[in-house]
């Protein structure tokens, strides 16, 4: 391994846990509403920070035992700085939760320090994938309610977050090998460049088809497992009180806001998350709501025309209570990770509803938008909100595409149109090789015909060694018209002059080995060989 | 060549085979005990228990394998070998993995039970890909591995060209193909690492282990295994390379030769040529009374018109002829049980060599015959060897020189003849017996340095990069011990080449004066 191929080794690991890291960032980032854009803030600065700080010291070999002293020191200072730049720039003013914020930064930092210094580390590799998955799980948390996914989205996720794990350790052992041949205790020999003189061709696809089947069966595992695993906890009323107001308000001359799932009742619950992001969802006991609400996105209607709930309503004032919970509705609302964002209804100036006590599916047919518990975005409706008012039509909804999937769509395209276009440069390429598309001299001509013949060869999987000469590699493949190409181009080399019929033997032997040589190798292989670039 | 030793390294070998199933089934025994759900019961039966079952099965499969072809098995080989699966990083990843699953039901973060069930299942995956498909020598079967060195026999500090040449290795899915090894104890290590998707290609892969050092070598075998590219599990390790190497002395250019010619009183005077009474053309005088009637140059008398006679040659004084001998005797350093550690020993006896064909070739430069004596071992026997030294014919006595090594067989006083003799060692003549010869002093003080200092052990910085294995705090530990005994062995070394001056008037001391330059000093 020379230098150069050591250092791309080595770098490839820290820009692979960049990449985990940041696109986790903008999961979360994208996962964060408007109101929250100080939280996000405080989380890409801790973050990103507390990665740098870790890197760094690991990069300057610093002792863990030294950063785990300076890490503190760090972070005092950074939230010193923060505060006070705050109150000099005039921040405070649109900061409502500062303190909140700055915990959540610190709560982002400590994490990233460590799992960014265990990130280079011989065996802190799960450690350190732990905190950019910890931002991918709120991203593919967000809507579930259970040991459940949210979505396909959430599937997306997880399976991009399974081959990121595999590819961050295929990465780490590849730095790994670089450093092992470069760096020892004892002296070691110095490299020098590999010769490959024959190599199988489509070896490249058992490689691909190998690390595909290990990240679709890790994945495969984890989703199945992993959910029973997952815990819930008491959600925090955050932003409540804006919710409430939202929602008891609603839109000017319109319907209040569908309550989404916070209630006075029954309370609110999450799953459980190093970073408290995600979104709480109602306890199984729902609250009575106003006659009509409409969807709404931090307070702006965005879904259809309200819904009436008289039927909902009449069934609460009979006394026997409101028919709010629905089997399954929970999990099919909260499946849909694109619901809009609101709270529940509750009129400040009325008292609280009477308790109300959940009856069974069958009294209440349709499923009602604000009894299940989430209801929050109106980009994809759930199974349940399609039920629930047969009356009303589906809302057309904009595709929003994330950054992230504009870029993976970007890199996808790109990929797939260099390798679309490969068969046609090969194609041109072999063309021009076997007759000149523009007037030559024969001495070029030649050396294009010698280079159909090693084209030839390489689909069969010969490499010419450093140094050898045409006449050595005929000999050595032993392929038919390869030694009567050698022999010419080897005369062309010396200045000696060629006739038409040294051309027409050049041209026959570089066909005949161009076609012996494929010949060999079988049907993949040959298919393989047009998406090889550069041919030789 | 392991860095650490094999009886350190059976615990470790045992926890590395424990860690293939015991956290797992550490971490689901405590998942199930405290969540208590169906649910996770049954997912983990049957996805993970599946998988459990097949590595368990693969384990044993293996461990009945070795039992029954442990009489195959290289000598060292164990089944602790054959069984340890893991690496170091698959090992923590097992660990970790556990421990994130039991982190996951007590504190119930969610992501620690994604990030844990990627690691176990990804490294039972792989686990059980390893047990499956590198077992026994399978792997091997149809490769062919072949090492040499360029040049075949070298010069001392020559640049050695390593070359190992692969024809057809069958490197499964997922894996890499490594190799590691070296010349010899001071040689470099060179390790190689071979892609999959050279399997069954013919690749050449080339190191520079140069620069060379004397000595005639059968390579140690190269250390040949498979890891998967994810780094988590290896195969066990075969042995392959073979391959030799001479290196032959450089000699120095030797300044001071002329001592050894003046003080030893070999340089006979001129004698005259003992051949035929009717040889010589050159010298003519009158014929005397007595002188032999043979002689009469008839030509020239006839010219001269007086008898004229022819007198024999004279011939230039005749060439000292001299042994010289090389002492490689030591009782403590050529000890084949306990070697010292540090690099001396191997240093003094290269410079002895040096100095022994350096010293050689001045003498013929100065037209003495000078004869190669040493011991060196032949069958495994020590005995006796000389060699002519020529000047067009330098190669044999310097591949004598190249075989040499310390011996506890053959004192000097055995190599000695008659004949004068100039003995190089390393330390004077002990008795009269030995101060028969002259002797060449080659000094360890002056001709060996002490080992390097350790660096290893900064405090605040890690002595190696980020990620490489040689941070770890055991091979630290091994490390900063073997330098300690190195610094012991150095101390025991200069004890054991000291010597009393006594004795040494009339001798000479080698003193290196710069890069291939020997001076040699008359001791007074």
């Amino acid at each position: 391994m020379t230098a150069r191929q050591a250092t791309r080794s080595t770098a490839i690991a820290p820009l692979l846990y960049w990449l985990v890291l940041v696109a986790g960032l903008l999961s979360v980032h994208r996962m964060l509403e408007h109101g929250e854009s100080t939280r996000a803030g405080a989380l890409w600065t801790g973050a990103v920070l507390g990665t740098v700080v870790g890197q760094l010291a690991v990069w300057r070999r610093i002792r863990v035992w030294v950063l785990a002293l300076l890490t503190p020191v760090l972070m005092f200072a950074a939230v010193q700085l923060s505060v006070v730049l705050t109150l000099m720039v005039g921040l405070d003013s649109h900061w409502t939760e500062p303190w909140k914020d700055l915990e959540l930064g610190v709560m982002a930092f400590i994490p990233a320090v460590i799992c960014g210094y265990a990130s280079l580390t011989e065996r802190g590799g799960l450690a350190a994938f732990w905190f950019p998955a910890s931002l991918w799980t709120l991203a593919i948390l967000d809507g579930a309610d259970g040991p459940a996914f949210a979505g396909a989205g959430s599937w997306a996720l997880l399976s991009i977050l399974a081959a990121l794990f595999v590819a961050f350790l295929f990465a780490r052992e590849s730095r790994r090998i670089a450093l092992w041949q470069t760096h020892a205790t004892h002296r070691l020999s110095a490299p020098r460049e590999t010769a490959v003189l024959r190599r199988p061709p489509g070896r490249v696809v058992a490689e691909a088809a190998w690390l595909a089947a290990t990240v679709a069966a890790t994945f495969a595992l984890t989703a199945w497992v992993a959910p029973h695993l997952w815990q819930k906890e008491k959600g925090e009323p955050e932003g409540l009180a804006l919710a409430q107001q939202q929602a008891a308000d609603g839109p000017a001359g319109s319907a209040p806001c569908c309550p989404e799932s916070h209630d006075a009742q029954g309370g609110t619950h999450r799953l459980r998350e190093y970073l408290p992001l995600l979104k709480a969802h109602a306890d199984d006991v729902h609250p009575a709501a106003s006659d009509a609400c409409v969807a709404c996105r931090e307070g702006v209607p965005v879904g259809p025309d309200p819904v009436a709930l008289s039927s909902l309503a009449g069934g609460d004032a009979g006394g026997a209570g409101p028919a709010t919970d629905t089997p399954g509705g929970a999990q099919a609302s909260g499946g849909d990770a694109s619901q809009t964002r609101s709270r529940p209804v509750q009129d400040p100036t009325l008292a609280p509803p009477p308790p109300t006590t959940p009856v069974a599916p069958a009294a209440a047919p349709p499923a009602l938008p604000h009894a299940t518990p989430a209801v929050r975005r109106p980009a994809s409706p759930g199974p349940a909100a399609a039920v629930a008012n047969p009356a009303t039509p589906p809302p057309v909804r904009a595709v929003v595409l994330h950054p992230v999937q504009w870029l993976l769509a970007l890199v996808a395209s790109g990929l797939l149109v260099q390798l679309a276009l490969r068969p046609l440069r090969r194609l041109a390429t072999l063309r021009h090789l076997r007759a000149p598309l523009w007037p030559e001299p024969v001495d070029q001509q030649v050396s294009n015909l010698w280079q159909l013949v090693l084209v030839g060869l390489r689909d069969a999987g010969w490499h010419a060694a450093p140094g050898e000469q045409p006449p050595e590699l005929a000999r050595r493949v032993a392929v038919p018209g390869a030694e009567a190409c050698a022999l010419v181009l080897e005369r062309t080399r010396h200045g000696v002059r060629l006739d038409a019929a040294d051309l027409e033997a050049m041209h026959d032997g570089a066909r005949s080995a161009y076609g012996a040589a494929r010949r060999r190798v079988g049907l993949l292989a040959r298919a393989l060989s047009w998406l090889r670039w550069p041919l030789v | 060549m392991n860095v650490t030793p094999a009886r350190r390294r059976r615990p470790l070998q045992v926890f590395r085979i424990a860690s293939l199933l015991l956290p797992s089934a550490v971490a689901w025994e405590v998942a199930t005990m405290a969540l208590h759900r169906t649910q996770l019961d049954e997912a983990v039966a049957r996805a993970l228990g599946p998988l459990w079952l097949a590595t368990l099965g693969a384990l044993i499969a293996r461990g009945v394998d070795t039992h029954v072809r442990r009489r195959a098995l290289p000598p060292g080989v164990s089944w602790s070998d054959a069984l340890e699966v893991l690496t170091a990083s698959g090992s923590s990843l097992a660990w970790t993995g556990a421990a994130a699953v039991i982190a996951s039901v007590w504190i119930g973060w969610a992501s620690l039970s994604l990030v844990g069930l990627f690691g176990l299942c990804a490294l039972h995956l792989v686990a059980l890909w390893t047990l499956l498909r590198t077992g026994g020598h399978d792997p091997w079967r149809r490769a062919s591995l072949s090492r040499r060195f360029v040049p075949g026999s070298a010069v001392e500090g020559e640049t050695v060209i390593e070359e190992l040449r692969l024809v057809a290795p069958r490197i499964p899915a997922g894996f890499r193909l490594f190799a590691r090894g070296r010349i010899g104890p001071r040689w470099p290590v060179s390790r190689y690492a071979v892609q999959a998707g050279d399997s069954g290609a013919e690749v050449v892969l080339e190191r520079d282990v140069g620069p060379a050092l004397r000595g005639t070598y059968d390579a140690e075998p190269l250390e040949v295994w498979l890891q998967d590219v994810l780094g988590l599990c290896r195969s066990p390790c075969v042995a392959a390379g073979a391959a030799q190497l001479t290196v032959l002395p450089r000699p120095p250019g030797v300044d001071g030769a002329r001592h050894l010619l003046e003080a030893g009183g070999h340089a006979e005077e001129p004698r005259t040529a003992l051949r035929l009474p009717t040889s010589g053309s050159f010298r003519l005088r009158e014929y005397a009374p007595g002188d032999d009637v043979r002689r009469i140059h008839w030509l020239r008398s006839v010219a001269a018109q007086q008898i004229v006679v022819r007198l024999p040659d004279e011939l230039p004084p005749d060439q000292p002829a001299v042994r010289l001998v090389l002492d490689t005797f030591h009782a403590g350093l050529a000890s084949a049980t306990d070697p010292l550690s540090c690099r001396a020993p191997d240093e003094l006896l290269d410079s002895l060599v040096r100095v022994w064909v350096g010293v050689g070739r001045a003498l013929l430069e100065r037209g003495v015959r000078v004869t190669m004596v040493t011991a060196v071992s032949t069958g495994g026997e020590i005995e006796p060897v000389r060699r002519p030294l020529h000047r067009r014919a330098l190669a044999q006595a310097e591949g004598l020189g190249a075989r040499a090594a310390w011996q506890r067989a053959l004192r000097p006083v055995d190599l000695l003849t008659d004949e004068p003799s100039i003995v190089v060692s390393h330390r004077l003549p002990l008795d009269d017996v030995e101060s028969v010869a002259r002797w060449v002093v080659v000094p360890g003080v002056l001709w060996t340095a002490p080992p390097e200092p350790d660096r290893s052990g900064a405090t605040l910085l890690l002595a190696h990069p980020p990620g490489s294995a040689d941070n770890r705090p055991s091979r630290r530990a091994l490390v900063r011990s073997l330098r300690r005994q190195e610094r012991a062995d150095h101390e025991a070394f200069r004890v054991l080449v000291a010597h009393s001056p006594a004795r040494h008037a009339g001798n000479l001391l080698a003193r290196p004066v710069g890069p291939g330059r020997v001076l040699l000093e008359v001791l007074q």
